[in-house]
């Protein structure tokens, strides 16, 4: 009661509290859906099995006698298996749309060995979820120069199955640069490969066959020139054995042993993919904190403002206290406690109100990209962050009506000048 | 107590022109007295009051409270002086619309330090003084003209000042509530022995103080 909290009543100080919440909601939700974002990244790097990939850039399809280079990799003793594979965009015509799809061409029993028992497959940091597999496990069309038993076997993305109306045994024709081919559907599989970036653009799915069907269907297999077998893949998955996964200085040798072996060609290792990673998400990071940042100020900008017309309506008031004994000191401290007071408590408020905004913010984030994130999450840290945000914010920006009502003029509190 | 201006001068500027409120006005107010300031408007009354309260400092002349020169001082740091020696009735009562009728009271008594429970105490002692102890708990915008000056009469005896200054204190009452109001201050001097400063355009209040001030021009043109 040393304070009076003059500026803490009325229906402005409810709409201003109202709209420093909003903000700090914002504030919130943004760093909650970034921290997601970066703790769902990692965890998936973490669970991918991926050791080392060997590839040239992105689609490119670059790495001829992908089928020959991978045994001549597997046959290192430090190497578990190496498998290739191939990324190639194809159309397929469903329910009368042209639909462009992203297709990964894999060795079926070789693929699978980078699984996880749930059936997660990582390749290149990008999520497979397989839940139905292919029959043949082999690579039965590459044998006799792309001549051997075509299987037509595909796993399609869960969401064609869903907005197409696909199912297992559904037939589906694709097109590629290698002429029309047509597929038995076998299963379907979820997939961040289409999530975000580029990509989602300008593909509407994924699809997984087998690495010579796909080859054939992108024109990798053979040479347009003459028709000799070129086998282009877009990489080789490489895992190592246990025991040199476990001794790092062995691993960072052999991966400069790889690197040595096949100058033209990147490796890249967790490390690099780590670092990669960690430049995108600090571009999140970057993204999500300016949105907060300039959220948070125009809230607390509102609150600026308010106050500061709350200064100018109740400098008669102000007077009065100084009259009546209130020191500089103590004007300050009503006027910026009281700021500080609406902000704290607007904050406190948006605490449980951000926790569901960030999941909606997260559902909408992963429905219209496709990137996974499982979660929103809005832990003490998120919460100690926004907070900084906010209180160092609005220390500094309430200054100014609070510096305004200190040096109000005391001199005025009878009467104005004319009533002398 | 006792407060001295000496050759007060009191200047403002308005735009181009300095404007003279108070024009070497000198004049002695102790502990006991009760004064009128009267005079027309634009006399001059309001600013002497402020020299008086330590609320505006003269542009000339000096200000003695006790004998000390207080001229120089900062207003800001003349606040403990205003809190503990001078009480302050306002024109238009000033409470604080946040407060209740007995917070505003005991709110001069925690500025100056006084424990919560004293001052909570002695507060129902000043609302029961001027006939507000049933009203304490109600909010300024609950009382009428009349009650919210007698609160505000009772905030102005919060640390036992010296002096209280009136600013006319009932220039925005009804004439019952004015009298209950002038019958107050009469008391507060006749017996509790305060000094009462009040400035009035009334002459039934300025009839009841011992004392007259007229001003005119700036200057005190009749009574000392």
């Amino acid at each position: 009661m040393s304070l009076s909290w003059l500026f803490l009543k009325g229906r402005r100080v409810v709409a201003t509290s109202v709209a420093v919440m909003l903000s700090a909601v914002l504030v919130l939700s943004m760093l909650s859906v970034s921290e997601a974002l970066e703790k769902s990244a990692e965890e998936r790097e973490r669970a991918s099995s991926e050791d080392i990939l060997l590839t040239t850039a992105y689609l490119s399809n670059g790495i001829p006698g992908g089928h020959a280079l991978s045994e001549e990799i597997s046959s290192d003793s430090n190497v578990t298996v190496a498998t290739p594979i191939s990324l190639a965009i194809a159309s397929a015509l469903v329910g009368g749309e042209d639909l462009p799809l992203v297709g990964v061409g894999v060795i079926p029993g070789e693929i699978e060995k980078f699984m996880g028992e749930d059936g997660v497959l990582f390749i290149s940091g990008q999520k497979m979820e397989i839940s139905d597999f292919f029959e043949e496990k082999g690579d039965p069309y590459f044998a006799g120069g792309y001549k051997g038993r075509w299987t037509g076997e595909i796993l399609l993305d869960e969401v064609l199955k869903g907005k197409y109306g696909l199912r297992k045994g559904s037939r589906i024709e694709l097109s590629g640069p290698g002429g029309r081919m047509n597929f038995t559907v076998s299963g379907f599989f979820s997939t961040t490969l289409t999530g975000g970036g580029v990509v989602s653009y300008y593909v509407k799915g994924a699809f997984m066959v087998h690495l010579s069907e796909l080859q054939a269907l992108s024109g990798l297999a053979l040479s347009p020139d003459n028709g000799t077998v070129v086998d282009r893949c877009w990489g080789i998955l490489i895992k190592v054995s246990e025991k040199l996964r476990e001794d790092n200085e062995a691993f960072e040798s052999f991966a400069s042993s790889l690197k040595a072996r096949y100058p033209l060609y990147k490796v890249i290792t967790p490390q690099e993919r780590f670092k990669r990673l960690d430049e995108q998400y600090n571009l999140v990071k970057v993204f999500s904190f300016s949105i907060s940042f300039i959220s948070a100020s125009v809230g607390l900008l509102f609150l600026l403002a308010i106050m500061y017309i709350n200064v100018q309506q109740k400098g008669q008031l102000l007077r009065v206290l100084k009259a009546i004994g209130a020191s500089n000191r103590d004007i300050f401290l009503e006027v910026y406690l009281s700021s500080l007071l609406i902000l704290f408590v607007s904050f406190l408020s948006a605490i449980p109100v951000s926790y569901f905004v960030a999941g909606y913010i997260n559902d909408y984030f992963v429905s219209s990209t496709g990137i996974d994130v499982s979660y929103a999450i809005l832990n003490t840290s998120v919460a100690l962050k926004a907070f900084l945000i906010f209180a160092g914010l609005g220390a500094v920006l309430n200054l100014y009506p609070t510096f305004k009502a200190v040096r109000i003029k005391l001199e005025g509190v009878r009467a104005p000048p004319e009533r002398w | 107590m006792k407060v001295e201006l000496r050759e007060v001068w009191k200047e403002y500027r308005m735009g181009q022109v300095t404007v003279a409120a108070l024009k070497g006005v000198s004049i002695t107010i102790s502990r006991g007295e009760m004064v009128a300031i009267t005079g027309p408007s634009g006399s001059g009354k309001t600013t002497l009051l402020n020299m008086v309260g330590c609320v505006d400092k003269p542009t000339r002349g000096r200000v003695l409270i006790d004998g000390e020169d207080v001229t120089p001082t900062p207003l800001d740091r003349l606040a403990p002086l205003r809190l503990k020696k001078f009480g302050f009735i306002f024109q238009r009562f000033y409470l604080l619309p946040t407060l209740s009728a007995l917070h505003n009271v005991m709110f001069p008594m925690l500025k100056a330090g006084v424990k919560r429970a004293e001052a909570q105490k002695r507060a129902l002692e000043l609302l029961d003084t001027v006939g507000m102890r049933e009203r304490a708990t109600h909010l300024p915008y609950q009382l009428s003209g009349g009650e919210q000056q007698r609160v505000a009469i009772a905030r102005a005896l919060a640390n036992d000042p010296d002096i209280i200054l009136a600013d006319e204190p009932t220039g925005e009452l009804d004439s019952e509530s004015g009298r209950v109001v002038v019958e107050l201050l009469h008391r507060l001097w006749k017996d509790m022995g305060r000094g009462v400063v009040v400035v009035t355009h009334q002459s039934e209040i300025a009839s009841r103080c011992r004392r007259k001030i007229v001003m005119r021009d700036g200057r005190i043109v009749g009574g000392r």
